[in-house]
């Protein structure tokens, strides 16, 4: 009979999950982990398998996050981070069972486990991760800060990405802004990044608030957005004109919060 | 020069420097990486860079807006036929003050609009007097504005040489515009240049490269000379150069001047100047293309020039990309054993790219690769089927000939077709897409698609 562990969608909610499959030594053939999320999802129950709610714990995510980044390697860790930032039917479990692939192995090895690509497990891990990486590596051009007026001004952003990569966002533009004021909003899960100025970001969960009052933009904002929106256009050589390539490289879901398309 | 007209507003100043800046085309930020911050959190300036670079946002023609693509000045006076701000043009003139650039970059970046400053110009009074400005404008940027994203300038050929290594050191990435490939083309398009003054200070950049290296090796925070490597450019169809001959320039800068990207740009003919082509069907796109895909094939495929054309054989193949044109041409090395053949072996597949081979290579040390799991690894499985056996059988039989494999290779609906409209999926047809006019027989057929045109 099949064991179902139940818990939130994170990585705290997965690895506490993994932690428990390990210390109770189920075996992992006939144990699989679905979260919350997945199955509002895929509302389709297992016959004839035990449900287990699993509740994260700090701790033991700490535990099992160290094991990983010790036996697998900083970057492998990332992705397998990248791939539960994916909101996808499986994907807690996909995760679960390439770490035990990882974890099977001798030492040394665990880093190469996203290399067999053969692995349907394996596979939905690797390219679900490299799928936000590349939503990702998007939005760190495609997100666009207005100026909000203020004592000091902030500079703040609305996205709706995809997957939730707002967290991933944060380190990248915490390194290019050190000085200044940001907010990162997605708008979409209710979640905020803010870094004030010379401190390190945090992250602020506002979900089920669904307008949240703002300070008008400074009076330079129109200017400067009215500047670029020139820009853009004068940039466009007419005889090359190919909007089809332009949808390609820049799918219309993003051009929603870029000043450029409003 | 004077201008007559009344001062004129950033935004109008804008309009006229980009416009004048467009046909430029490397808008690349990639090459360098550099942290804004010591621990993430502490920095006292602005910006980042990241290797991989990234693009902003992608204007109408599909190009990436990737930096702050501007002219300094569009003041010139030069007077090269193909170009839009040549002095005998009468079109509005404007130049910026290096405080109005660096405001601009400054804002645009904060907003995450740009990843950067590329800042070209027009030649005022002379060379040198023209890089000073570039050199004041890009010094206030680093020093005053303490902005530490990616600039890329562009080295004016003729100017002082102690001025390029100045700027080479405030710079991420430097290049210079070869324009045309041959020295000849040059002369005759743009008198005013010749072939030396360009090549001069390219060879200079690329020493202060190597020295800047060598020195960095040594002495962890040495200053770093043109980290992001240097650029060139040439226009494609403005003169008669045929692709051999420009793939051989570009081989030659990648090998010997150690360049990181040759650019082509298909000519516009925006002056409809009566020396140059005119350009009625639109840019030579498609050509751009091939030429784009043979220099990848150069710098990352192992490929060498002279494999891809030869003196018989001097222009890339319409109906086929050139890899695919190397391999009906050589199909003695093929097929090829997937779960056996070197990486390099597999970079010369059709349909396998860079990523698809390193993968396969990766993934075959645990299983047995199957068709199926070629698919799963991004090889493109219907260009690359007619090249590939998976435990010594092929896909489907299929007949190693060089007749049919073309005929399949281009039969298929779904090609590219680059028009002046931009990309169209539509069939192809000899009539419409090649101004065929009478039907032509199966042995000029089997020419085209053997690429003998």
């Amino acid at each position: 009979m099949d064991t179902i562990l139940v818990c939130p969608h994170s990585l705290e909610g997965v690895f506490t999950a993994i932690y428990i499959a390990y210390r109770d030594k189920m075996v992992h053939d006939n144990t699989h982990i679905q979260t919350q999320l997945e199955q509002e999802l895929e509302t389709q129950r297992v016959l004839f398998s035990e449900y287990r709610e699993i509740q994260p714990d700090e701790e033991l995510f700490g535990k099992v996050r160290r094991t990983l980044i010790e036996r697998i390697g900083w970057e492998v860790y990332e992705q397998i981070c990248e791939a539960m930032a994916m909101e996808k039917p499986g994907m807690a479990d996909s995760v679960y069972h390439t770490v035990v692939k990882a974890l099977s192995k001798g030492p040394n090895t665990g880093c190469y486990v996203l290399q067999n690509l053969t692995d349907p497990y394996i596979h939905k891990v690797a390219m679900a991760s490299q799928n936000v990486w590349r939503e990702i590596h998007h939005l760190m051009g495609f997100v666009r800060f207005e100026e909000l007026a203020g004592e000091e001004p902030i500079l703040y952003s609305q996205i709706g990405p995809k997957n939730n990569v707002v967290t991933f966002l944060a380190p990248h533009f915490a390194d290019r802004f050190p000085m200044e004021n940001f907010m990162l909003h997605d708008c979409k899960r209710g979640i905020f990044v803010v870094h004030p100025k010379n401190q390190p970001w945090y992250v602020r969960l506002e979900q089920g608030v669904n307008s949240i009052i703002l300070p008008p933009v400074t009076k330079e904002e129109e200017t400067y957005r009215e500047l670029f929106r020139e820009f853009c256009q004068s940039i466009m050589i007419q005889s090359r004109r190919n909007d089809k390539l332009q949808r390609q490289m820049l799918p219309i879901r993003f051009r929603e919060f870029m000043v450029e398309f409003s | 020069m004077v201008s007559l007209t009344k001062e004129q507003s950033v935004q109008e100043k804008l309009k006229i420097l980009t416009d004048a800046a467009k046909y430029d085309v490397a808008c690349t930020s990639s090459g360098v990486d550099r942290r804004g911050t010591s621990d993430g959190v502490h920095g006292n300036g602005i910006g980042n860079s990241i290797n991989a670079g990234i693009c902003h946002s992608f204007s109408g023609d599909g190009r990436c807006i990737s930096l702050l693509k501007i002219l300094f000045t569009n003041e010139c006076i030069y007077d090269c036929k193909y170009c839009i701000n040549r002095k005998s043009n009468d079109v509005p003139r404007a130049s910026f003050t290096p405080d109005e650039v660096c405001k601009l970059t400054i804002e645009f970046y904060r907003r995450n609009y740009i990843e950067g400053l590329f800042l070209s110009s027009g030649i005022l009074y002379n060379p040198t007097y023209t890089m000073e400005l570039l050199y004041q404008t890009l010094y206030k940027l680093r020093t005053v504005y303490h902005f530490l994203g990616y600039i890329h300038v562009k080295a004016i050929p003729g100017a002082d040489p102690l001025l390029i290594e100045k700027i080479g050191f405030l710079a991420d990435r430097m290049s210079i515009n070869l324009e045309l490939p041959t020295a000849e083309g040059l002369k005759n398009i743009a008198p005013n240049k010749n072939r030396k003054l360009i090549l001069g200070p390219m060879r200079q950049i690329q020493n202060g490269i190597t020295q800047s290296k060598n020195e960095l090796a040594v002495y962890r925070n040495a200053p770093r000379f043109v980290a992001g490597g240097q650029s060139t450019q040439m226009i494609i169809g403005a003169t008669n150069e045929q692709d051999y001959q420009i793939l051989q320039v570009s081989e030659g800068l990648y090998q010997k001047f150690g360049l990181k990207r040759v650019f082509y740009s298909a000519f516009v003919n925006v002056n409809e100047d009566k020396a140059l082509p005119a350009t009625i069907g639109g840019p030579p796109l498609l050509r751009e293309h091939r030429l784009y895909q043979a220099d990848w094939l150069l710098r990352f495929y192992g490929f060498k020039a002279q494999e891809l054309l030869d003196e018989q054989h001097p222009n890339l193949n319409v109906l086929l990309d050139p890899k695919e044109d190397w391999a009906v041409r050589h199909l003695e090395a093929f097929p090829v054993e997937v779960n056996r053949a070197d990486l390099h072996t597999l970079l010369r597949v059709p349909g396998i790219g860079v990523k698809s081979a390193t993968r396969i290579v990766k993934a075959r040390l645990s299983a047995r690769l199957t068709f199926e799991d070629l698919k799963k690894l991004g090889v493109t499985l219907k260009r690359a089927l007619y090249f590939i056996t998976c435990n010594g059988r092929m896909m489907y039989p299929t007949k190693l000939s060089e007749d049919y494999i073309v005929r399949q290779l281009t039969d298929s609906v779904k090609r590219v077709n680059f028009g002046s409209d931009g990309m169209s999926y539509r069939q192809m047809s000899l009539f419409d897409d090649y101004h065929v006019n009478a039907a032509p027989d199966i042995i000029t057929l089997k020419k085209a698609a053997g690429g003998e045109f």
